[in-house]
């Protein structure tokens, strides 16, 4: 069995759903024959890595999805081996430079310099250059960035870059200049819905609207997120009708009853619990910026609006100091306080307005 | 002459040249082992014998004496030690002739004198104190029946079990019928290869390994670095260790011809012949990269060319990591502990069927006291001359777990106590006795304060043990979160001193009026006196202090201001220019703890018994850690699933299918936990069909409930000696606590222990 996010994943540009005039682009780029390094950027479930196989494909022909995985070794000059899993077609290879950190230079140097080298040998193949498709193009460090750079000048002849990335501004001018800079914007709700229905049609059952609606808001934007809440859903209530409870994951979850708990007591007995959840969801991986900003964006919703910006301002302070320091519950538990403070002095404040409170 | 008597029992001054032999043998080794321990003690037993020596002297010279310097300094030229083996060559030589010169003859010849003199007095002393006999007690009273092992019943059962099924084919007790036994011995046999002791040093995996071996009657053949093979040419043989160590093994790897024979035909039976067990208790040096893949390429040649005659091989290794050491900040000893012997096996080991970990945990406390028991009757047989069971407890509770450091402690204390003369002991006792009655609570904190002590022996041990100070991790906790100031009501006994130094310093100005928020009576802790007395780094006092500090705070914006100094000492210094960043930082990053948590505290304190917890975050780290393993196992898993789905698509044309989807890019790690991971677990879990490897399922957070407290309430009702102990010494009850945490996940996924058990072995071949 495969998920619907991949089973219903479009392999050409034709099949893509939503953003056309960029299809169209796309596709007129691949055929001229004079195929540019190319930026990809946008939010993340907005359908990037899609589009960028698609354009792909439209390169090189389905051979370009015959695929094997291979285990890199690269040696860095201080002779510390890095392991760096690589997909590759004959046509492309794809990897994500950013998994080994600060040694991401050695790894895009050598690579490059390796595809760059090779010409293309399959005399059949439709273009006589590769493709290296970069990913988190901006989590590389800025001495990958400038290697890059020089690269791509040099290399033009036998490779194309695709880089994906959230968003630009953590990629340096010079790289920037020289990619076709493509933004793939989140889907609306229409085209969203537009989607859902789409696989609720070739799954073959109805998709009732308050449903759809449901799944839609709860996903913000991220298309990948919403089909994965959309087939829990369906599986746990098959007919989708009546009182909808939108499967989130559970740390979402979790956050959210964090972000109760802080507005309900502000006390250190209270905050003594709560850190008890916040060490739960880091023992399980979730980024602790993740958590922040969920539980943030939750109280945000929850609170009044002299407090939201009161809390935004804490949520941002206590993230920079939180990337900076290096024991993360410190400053999701100080922020916590903070916030609770804050919320306190509020409901003190308002107590005298109105005695009712309490 | 005595000597007879003397040679077995090892070296004396005066054994005549005949013995020298098996003294020089004995005596380099323990010199060397005792390092900067043999300094100490050479004073301390310096003190405890020439004291005999010079009353001979007095007696027997005292006419000499007038012109002679004073005999303890000569006494002092002559080796204290009796390892020595020059002294008894020489004494034994010269002593007839120069017994009636010595009066002629020059300071040298004095010391001759001395020698002889001496003598019957040594004889004494030795008789008395067998600490003097020049050998480490850990190695001299090494255990030599399973019994006595220190390690934990369940670690030495492991290693015995291994090391059966290594030889035999099957687990010990287990004797499988003529069948089935010889299908069985060699696919059991191929995959017990390799077995690892692991551990923080001192807790016993040599001396259990030995001990093991030569119960079952193994004879074990050990490689050694050290070896230097002289090749016929003359001169060394210069090939790398490593190369050495894969000939070693390759020569070694099999039972002699003669057994090898035996055995094949001897089926059901125990091989007559001792059967033969590889030791590898040195590693080469694999911090050099090719040294290092030759090394793991060997083990690797070493598991994979089995065959039936072929015998196993143990590494014993030492982690880096020593638990509560205030030296390693708590990143290195997580980082030691785990990944160093796995870093140095190599992947394919680690991943591979071969090898089987059994990891020693430092000793708890109660073992050790167990284990100096036992050691202390056999080495000192006088009753009154033992030291009393408190200070075995202290030493056991300051071993951080380490039996071997804590059996030196006990020699170099017993080398001491032999020499006070009972009556003096005596009244000690019955000074300490009225003392600790005195004291009532203990004013000093931490354990150490409950135990019956005299000072002098505190003294003592604190020479001895040198971590005296780590008892006071939850002294200096306490100070801190009782925020005394001068201005509390009710100042207790034990302050009375401290209170009066600090009354008499000079009054601070006081505030301007806008500022009095930040007002604050003076505080009894002086801060520069206290931050020496810290045992453990900054980065663990700080995690320390945050654990139980809302616990002591009446009001949220207490906690919230004593956080922010936290993290703003905690951005002083961070995990990626740990190295880089100045060590002001961390003095800076100390100051600001302390200073800032006791500004935010209220004063004064109140007590209701609050108790001082062993920070979450170690435990959190650890399973975050697991996590990330697994984590990475599962997005393996997704991209694989998906290349070869892809593939498909393309084998097939183009046309369509339902279960081969196309391929999406590689997905971001954090995608993958937050997104993918999750939503897959509940997908999987409606629709009852698997989507993810079961190591995997355990990522499902537990269900949100409001009282999880129950651990750290756990851990508060605990005595604070219990905590310290863990602290100290991870023990062997702890584990029975790891496990318990992850109950409520395992048991969302009751399938996982199945599919382990389905992992057949065959599948390696």
């Amino acid at each position: 069995m495969s998920l619907w996010v991949d089973k219903y994943r479009p392999r050409t540009l034709d099949e893509l759903h939503y953003h056309d005039q960029l299809s169209a682009r796309l596709r007129s780029l691949a055929a001229s024959g004079d195929f540019p390094h190319i930026l990809f950027y946008g939010p993340s479930g907005a359908g990037k890595k899609t589009r960028i196989m698609c354009t792909l494909r439209e390169l090189y022909g389905p051979g370009v999805e015959k695929l094997r995985i291979d285990q890199r070794v690269f040696v860095t000059p201080s002779n510390r081996k890095l392991d760096v899993n690589v997909v590759q077609s004959n046509y492309h290879i794809e990897l994500t430079p950013s998994d080994v950190g600060m040694y991401d230079r050695v790894v895009i140097q050598d690579i490059l310099k390796e595809i760059a080298q090779t010409q293309q040998v399959d005399l059949n193949a439709k273009q006589r250059f590769k493709v290296v498709i970069i990913n988190e193009a901006d989590a590389l460090t800025r001495d990958a960035q400038a290697a890059l750079r020089r690269t791509m000048e040099k290399y033009m002849n036998n490779m194309r870059l695709i880089l994906c990335a959230g968003s630009t501004s953590k990629i340096i001018a010079p790289i920037r200049s020289r990619c076709l800079l493509v933004r793939v914007a989140a889907p609306t709700d229409d085209e969203m819905s537009k989607v859902l229905h789409h696989v609720a049609k070739k799954e073959r059952f109805h998709l009732p609207d308050p449903a759809s609606d449901a799944i839609i808001s709860s996903s913000s934007g991220n298309l990948r997120k919403a089909l994965l809440v959309f087939e829990a859903m369906k599986m746990q209530r098959p007919d989708l009708s009546g009182d909808l409870d939108v499967a989130k994951p559970d740390w979402e979850t979790y956050c959210g009853k964090v972000a109760d708990a802080i507005l309900s007591e502000q006390s250190a007995q209270k905050l003594l619990e709560i850190r008890g959840k916040l060490y739960e969801l880091l023992s399980h991986c979730i980024p602790p910026t993740v958590v922040m900003k969920t539980i943030s964006e939750r109280l945000v919703e929850k609170v009044d609006d002299e407090v939201k910006k009161q809390i935004v301002h804490w949520t941002a302070y206590y993230e920079l100091r939180m990337r900076v320091g290096s024991k993360k519950i410190f400053h999701l538990e100080a922020f916590v306080a903070k916030i609770m403070m804050v919320y306190k002095n509020y409901t003190l404040m308002g107590m005298m307005d109105d005695i009712d409170m309490f | 002459m005595p000597g007879d008597a003397r040679s077995s029992k090892g070296p004396s001054p005066s054994s005549p040249s005949s013995s020298s032999k098996t003294v020089s043998k004995m005596g380099p080794p323990p010199a060397k082992k005792m390092g900067s321990l043999s300094s100490i003690q050479a004073k301390l037993n310096f003190s405890a014998r020439p004291s005999t020596g010079s009353t001979t002297i007095q007696t027997k010279n005292a006419e000499d004496r007038k012109k002679m310097p004073p005999p303890t300094l000569t006494a002092k030229a002559v080796p204290v030690v009796p390892s020595s083996s020059r002294a008894p060559n020489i004494s034994s030589k010269s002593a007839p002739s120069l017994g009636a010169s010595t009066k002629d003859k020059g300071r040298a010849n004095d010391n001759l004198e001395i020698m002889d003199d001496e003598d019957e007095a040594f004889e004494a002393t030795i008789k008395a104190l067998d600490s003097t006999s020049g050998m480490m007690w850990a190695d001299r009273y090494a255990p030599t029946n399973e019994v006595d092992l220190a390690p934990g019943k369940a670690r030495l059962k492991k290693v015995k079990g291994w090391l059966h099924e290594a030889l035999y084919g099957h687990p010990p007790n287990t004797a499988p019928q003529g069948e089935s036994l010889e299908r069985l011995r060699d696919k059991v046999r191929k995959y017990r290869r390799i077995l690892l002791l692991t551990g923080p040093a001192g807790a016993g995996k040599t001396t259990s390994f030995r001990v093991i071996a030569q119960e079952m009657g193994l004879d074990v053949v050990e490689w050694n670095e050290a070896i230097e093979e002289r090749s016929l040419g003359g001169g060394f043989d210069r090939e790398s260790p490593v190369y050495k160590l894969t000939s070693f093994l390759s020569r070694n790897s099999f039972t002699p011809l003669a057994m090898t024979q035996s055995s094949s035909q001897a089926s059901s039976s125990r091989p007559k012949a001792r059967p033969r067990i590889l030791l590898l208790s040195s590693i080469p040096n694999v911090s050099h990269l090719p040294t290092k893949e030759a090394f793991q390429a060997a083990l690797l040649s070493f598991c994979q060319s089995y065959t039936s005659s072929s015998c196993p091989l143990v590494i014993i290794y030492s982690s880096v990591g020593s638990s509560g050491r205030a030296e390693e900040s708590w990143m290195d000893r997580e980082r030691g502990s785990t990944d160093g012997i796995t870093e140095i096996l190599g992947k394919d080991m680690r991943d591979g069927p071969w090898s089987t970990e059994v990891d020693f945990l430092p000793l708890a406390p109660s073992f050790a006291v167990r284990a100096l028991n036992r050691i202390l009757p056999l080495a000192v047989k006088s009753p009154s001359d033992r030291p009393p069971a408190s200070a075995l407890q202290l030493i056991a509770l300051t071993c951080n777990g380490d039996l071997r450091s804590a059996v030196n402690s006990l020699q170099l204390l017993c080398s001491r106590v032999a020499k006070q003369d009972g009556r003096k002991r005596k009244r000690d006792d019955e000074e300490l006795n009225s003392k600790s009655k005195a004291k009532g609570r203990g004013s000093q904190g931490g354990k150490g304060a409950k135990l019956d002590l005299s000072d002098q022996l505190r003294a003592v041990l604190d020479v001895v043990s040198r971590k005296e100070q780590s008892l006071n991790l939850f002294h200096s906790l306490g100070k801190i979160f009782y925020n005394k100031r001068v201005t509390d009501p009710g100042i207790e006994e034990e302050d009375r001193e401290l209170y009066s130094f600090v009354r008499a310093m000079p009054e601070p100005d006081g505030l301007p009026s806008h500022l009095k928020d930040f007002e604050r009576s003076r505080s009894m802790v002086q801060i520069e006196a206290f931050i020496p007395t810290i045992p453990v780094d900054t980065s663990s006092f700080a995690l320390w202090v945050h654990q139980s500090l809302p616990a002591y705070c009446t009001d949220v914006d207490q906690v919230g201001a004593a956080l922010d100094d936290l993290c703003s000492a905690d951005v002083m210094r961070t995990e990626e220019d740990i190295w880089q960043s100045s060590t002001h930082a961390i003095a800076y990053a100390l100051h600001l703890t302390i200073r800032g948590v006791q500004m935010a505290l209220p004063s004064p304190v109140p007590r209701n018994r609050q108790k001082i917890v062993k920070p979450q975050f170690f435990e959190s780290y650890r399973l975050s850690r697991i996590n990330t393993d697994k984590l990475n196992y599962g997005a393996a898993y997704l991209t694989k699933k998906a290349i070869a789905a892809s593939a498909k698509l393309a084998g097939a044309g183009g046309a369509p299918s339902v279960d081969d989807p196309p391929w999406g890019g590689m997905i971001p790690k954090d995608v993958i936990a937050t997104e993918m991971l999750p939503m897959m677990i509940k997908i999987q879990s409606a629709s009852k069909t698997p989507l993810l490897p079961s190591a995997v399922q355990s990522l499902a957070m537990p269900p949100y409930a409001m009282l999880t407290m129950g651990e750290i309430e756990l851990r508060a009702n605990e005595d604070i000696s219990q905590e310290l102990s863990e602290l100290a010494v991870g023990e062997e009850e702890s584990e029975v606590v790891d496990t318990s945490v992850w109950v409520d996940e395992s048991d969302n996924a009751p399938q996982e222990d199945d599919a382990l058990a389905g992992d057949d072995i065959e599948n390696w071949d």
